[in-house]
């Protein structure tokens, strides 16, 4: 269905997630919604083998990239000093006591008489 | 599917793609499907030092789902165009 990755497959990609997790791993398979099936996987910063096999779900795909072979810089490249990459959730921290506040501060409006 | 058309002919061009994860990648748009995933090649991030983690790769698959914004010189849109072909979409779907 979708053609784009076609030109990947069997081949070393660096795929980043939604997570911000980045890894190193062989393309075996792909669907239209992006699902992939990825072999040899490793950890993008460390090196660290992950897993043999792998299945991720194509919601938590972000990017895949064409690893340049000619210069065999499949692993480790980056360096552990090499800083995380953010996700794409946008979170905002302890959301619940801005909201806490919000919630004290209508009260309050609509009762002022309990003062 | 009017952006699909839209970034169809857009193929070949120097586009600037930012992410919801803040990384930005600049590169030639080589194609698009459906779903605007998009295909770049040549690409450069806009700070290498912050996020090395792309440095050895030209050649990238992005799922539209996970792009925030493209950024489009002025010249390569005709907005008028762009304008009568949504209302042309609009209308046809009301039918």
């Amino acid at each position: 269905m979708s053609p784009l990755l076609k030109d990947f497959l069997n081949k070393r990609i660096v795929v980043v997630t939604t997570e911000g997790q980045c890894v190193c791993a062989t393309l075996e398979g792909f669907d239209k919604s992006t699902n992939l099936l990825v072999s040899e996987v490793r950890d993008r910063v460390s090196g660290a083998h992950i897993a043999t096999s792998y299945m991720m779900r194509g919601n938590q795909i972000v990017c895949c990239g064409l690893l340049d072979e000619t210069d065999g810089s499949d692993t480790a490249l980056v360096g552990p000093e090499a800083p995380t990459l953010k996700d794409t959730k946008n979170v905002v921290h302890d959301e619940h006591l801005i909201w806490q506040r919000v919630w004290a501060s209508k009260q309050k409006a609509a009762s002022p008489s309990l003062e | 599917m009017l952006f699909f058309s839209f970034f169809k002919t857009l193929v070949d061009q120097e586009v600037t793609v930012e992410l919801k994860n803040d990384i930005e990648l600049k590169g030639t748009l080589k194609s698009v499907d459906q779903f605007l995933n998009l295909k770049l090649d040549n690409i450069s991030c806009s700070d290498e030092t912050k996020y090395p983690h792309l440095s050895s790769v030209r050649n990238i698959f992005i799922r539209g789902s996970t792009v925030r914004y493209v950024y489009l010189n002025k010249n390569m849109v005709d907005t008028n165009l762009l304008q009568d072909a949504a209302r042309r979409e609009a209308m046809s779907s009301r039918k």
